[in-house]
């Protein structure tokens, strides 16, 4: 189920009801809600169910045992378990074709020509973002930095909430489950906050991302018969589409959250004002960037071995973290991009002349945009060769009037473009976040903003498919 | 409640501006068509291969062609169906691939979401194929949704003289252009159909049927055409449509063949589906001549 499909729209307001109903009962409240997130998820496919469940019951089970285990070599058993099976589930549905086909692909340069060994395996929505929640749950009781909790309702509620199931926010056992432990209320800080970020990430996805994403396939739909000024352009587009997309998503998932009396982490600050790649990777898919910190890059030895290592650990961490988007060597090659840059950054930052450039925060944020903007092509492309293919008429350099296709599309993406930017430029100006202006908002206002809002997404809503990250 | 209440001025407000607008293809285009449509003797329908291959004043000093890009036969017969009851000849495109298309679900009735409120008939044939999104029944706005910057525009500075204009665009080419166009297109040539055994699709059949009844109670003489096309490797869903608007006694006129001699003259082309304004109007005339005979006017 979408959260902009008609579906969603009966789902939630009869959720919200039955969930506040029972707000005197919490073990009741929690069999609600993890009986409504089960059928949120079971309306795309109720076979994949399965796989929550199982993943759920593996972590339940080892977050105990490990708790309980006193040896190391007992925990570490354990550990190897919930990985294995995690990841393994993960491995199968995600990566098992795309691992057979570059090898297929390595063995043909031998002259080998095994014979075809993919198998048709559709990708279960949400599985990157649940699998690596569950398997923070049982990190974070090896790190002994967590208890587990007896409670299985709870537990499996957490794993399974719906706001945040299919594509985040990364939500830690340490910030959730404990909310999903005890009793929720329901304040208007909460209503207003929850109202204007559904409202906010509604305008952000319906309008501008999906107007956006109509301009972008027409161009990366066929790359060949488009010249470098239109590339840059439907680049420039899709840089905006992919935020404006995503971070939509996460103010809906949050402001729904909201609505039913949690509280996720921020998912995105404002990542194009970033003044360099360290900083755009503090601001960009917060709850996933801090995820590799915690468990892989640290786990590796983040920066504590030495400078050698601190950089290899980078782009270990990067080019798995483009592996977990997609299943494809454009997502290993975009993570390897920013682990260069991000490595560069590291190295440069040393120097003095460096940080005094970097000190005009405008030169920084341009640069930034650059590398995030060439990355790009290659998450958006289909294929190596079609990114390459762009690239190249990028550096052309031939300034041409842009493709323009159908002038009210054109104009819809600028004019939208424009309102999202400039509400962000706001949030930036005045350092403040939606959830500011939520808490302290009065209902008038919000009665306003709420017609506003609502003016612009009927009159200017496009449709997409689905959100980008639901295909991760 | 209050977002309702908003919703409803607004729509008021746009449609207010809305209905002085005469030109641009979003809303301009269907206020000129209703507003000249009862005293056309000659109108077109169809998609862009109608609206860039006829020019209706070749054919009748009184004709309007009501083509629109990407619209098919939902969108073209309901608006057929608006005509009122006077002798008026109708020549409505068609095309076999489209006829076949099992896929097809009448999508380009969304199109008529601006006139959802304001016409009866749009109204009905919207909710029998539910077209309409669930919304629009209560935030009306929906109606301009995509198109109001085109209203804004046209009703500030309308495109072209709508007291001249036919509803004919004439594609204009340049030769290198149009070569590399027809080389790219080249290469995406279908070789063979894409599948056998063909059934005309349900959506199709119904329209054809309500188009045959609707002409013959409201004295419509209504001709059926494909317009040429380059590189149609597939002519068996045209001998199948044939065969079913034979069978359904309703005259149809195969013309995808038409120009295909002069494949080394490709100034009548603009790509493999339209043709150039000078191939157009080669079109036109070979339509007037063998359709409506030499006193066509």
């Amino acid at each position: 189920m979408l959260f902009n499909s008609f579906e969603f729209l009966l789902f939630f307001p009869t959720v919200f009801t039955v969930y506040w109903i029972l707000q005197f009962n919490l073990k009741a409240q929690n069999v609600f809600l993890l009986f409504a997130s089960y059928f949120f998820y079971a309306w795309w496919d109720w076979r994949f169910l399965s796989l929550i469940i199982f993943s759920s019951v593996v972590d339940y089970v080892v977050g105990l045992r490990l708790h309980k285990a006193q040896s190391k070599k007992v925990k570490k058993r354990w550990l190897l378990l919930s990985l294995s099976a995690n990841l393994g589930l993960l491995g199968v549905f995600k990566y098992y074709n795309f691992f057979i086909e570059s090898f297929v692909d390595l063995v043909n340069t031998f002259g080998w020509q095994p014979n075809d060994l993919t198998m048709n395996v559709i990708l279960p929505v949400g599985i990157s973002f649940y699998t690596f929640q569950t398997l923070s749950y049982t990190l974070d009781i090896y790190r002994g930095t967590l208890k587990p909790t007896r409670d299985v309702i709870a537990f499996f509620t957490y794993i399974s909430f719906f706001p945040q199931l299919v594509a985040g926010p990364i939500e830690r056992a340490s910030n959730l489950l404990p909310q999903v432990l005890s009793k929720r209320t329901f304040t208007k800080a909460y209503l207003t906050e929850g109202i204007l970020q559904i409202l906010v990430g509604l305008f952000r996805k319906v309008v501008v991302a999906d107007t956006l994403a109509k301009y972008v396939d027409v161009v990366y739909g066929n790359i060949a018969v488009h010249d470098g000024t239109t590339i840059v352009l439907a680049t420039l587009f899709y840089a905006f589409q992919i935020y404006f997309d995503f971070s939509g998503y996460s103010d809906i998932a949050i402001g729904t959250a909201k609505l039913m009396g949690f509280s996720f982490m921020r998912n995105f600050n404002l990542p194009y004002f970033a003044v360099s790649l360290t900083d755009f990777w503090r601001r960009w898919h917060i709850s996933l960037s801090h995820w590799l910190r915690d468990y892989l890059y640290i786990s590796l030895g983040g920066n504590r071995k030495g400078i050698v290592i601190t950089y290899r650990n980078l782009m270990i961490t990067m080019l798995l973290g483009g592996l977990w988007h997609g299943s494809s060597w454009n997502f290993v090659i975009w993570g390897g991009i920013h682990g260069v840059v991000l490595s560069m950054e590291k190295f440069l930052n040393a120097h003095q002349w460096f940080r005094s450039i970097r000190s005009v925060r405008w030169v920084g944020r341009i640069l930034t945009f650059i590398v995030v903007l060439l990355a790009w092509v290659f998450f958006r492309a289909k294929d190596f060769d079609t990114a390459l293919l762009a690239l190249t008429k990028v550096f052309q350099i031939q300034l041409k009037m842009p493709y323009v296709g159908d002038i009210t599309v054109l104009a819809n993406c600028m004019a939208m473009l424009t309102v999202g930017l400039v509400f962000d430029f706001y949030l930036y100006r005045t350092n403040l976040s939606l959830e500011k202006i939520g808490s302290h908002i009065s209902m008038a206002k919000l009665i306003v903003v709420a017609c506003v809002i609502t003016l612009l997404i009927t009159l200017f809503y496009s449709t997409s498919d689905n959100f980008i990250y639901f295909q991760f | 409640m209050v977002s309702y209440v908003v919703d409803k001025v607004v729509y008021y407000g746009i449609r207010q501006m809305e209905s002085s607008v005469y030109t641009g293809q979003s809303v301009g285009k269907f206020n000129q068509y209703l507003s000249i449509k009862d005293s056309l003797d000659f109108i077109v329908f169809g998609s862009s291969r109608a609206n860039h291959h006829i020019n209706p004043s070749l054919i009748s000093e009184n004709g309007y062609n009501m083509g629109m890009d990407g619209q098919k036969i939902a969108f073209s017969a309901t608006l057929c169906k608006l005509l009122p009851k006077r002798e008026q000849t109708i020549l409505f495109h068609i095309d076999p691939e489209n006829a076949v298309d099992d896929l097809y679900m009448a999508e380009d009735l969304s199109s008529l979401k601006s006139m959802y409120y304001k016409n009866k008939i749009v109204q009905k044939e919207m909710n029998k194929y539910k077209k309409l999104n669930p919304l629009q029944q209560i935030y009306w706005c929906i109606s301009y949704n995509g198109i109001l910057f085109g209203i804004i525009k046209n009703y500030l500075k309308p495109n072209y003289n709508y007291t001249t204009y036919n509803g004919y665009d004439p594609l204009q080419v340049n030769n290198s252009s149009n070569r590399n166009v027809l080389k790219l297109d080249k290469k995406e040539i279908q070789v063979g159909c894409k599948k056998k055994g063909y059934t005309l699709n349900p959506i199709y059949k119904a329209y054809l049927t309500d188009l045959k009844e609707f002409s013959k109670k409201n004295k419509k003489q209504l001709i059926f055409f494909t317009s040429p096309k380059l590189f149609d490797n597939c002519k068996e869903d045209n001998l199948f449509l044939r065969k079913e608007m034979k069978k359904m006694n309703l005259i149809y006129k195969d013309f995808s063949d038409v120009l295909l001699s002069s494949t080394s003259d490709l100034s009548n082309w603009k790509d493999a589906t339209h043709l150039s304004k000078k191939g157009a109007e080669n079109f036109t005339n070979y339509v007037a001549r063998t359709v409506f005979g030499p006193n066509v006017k």
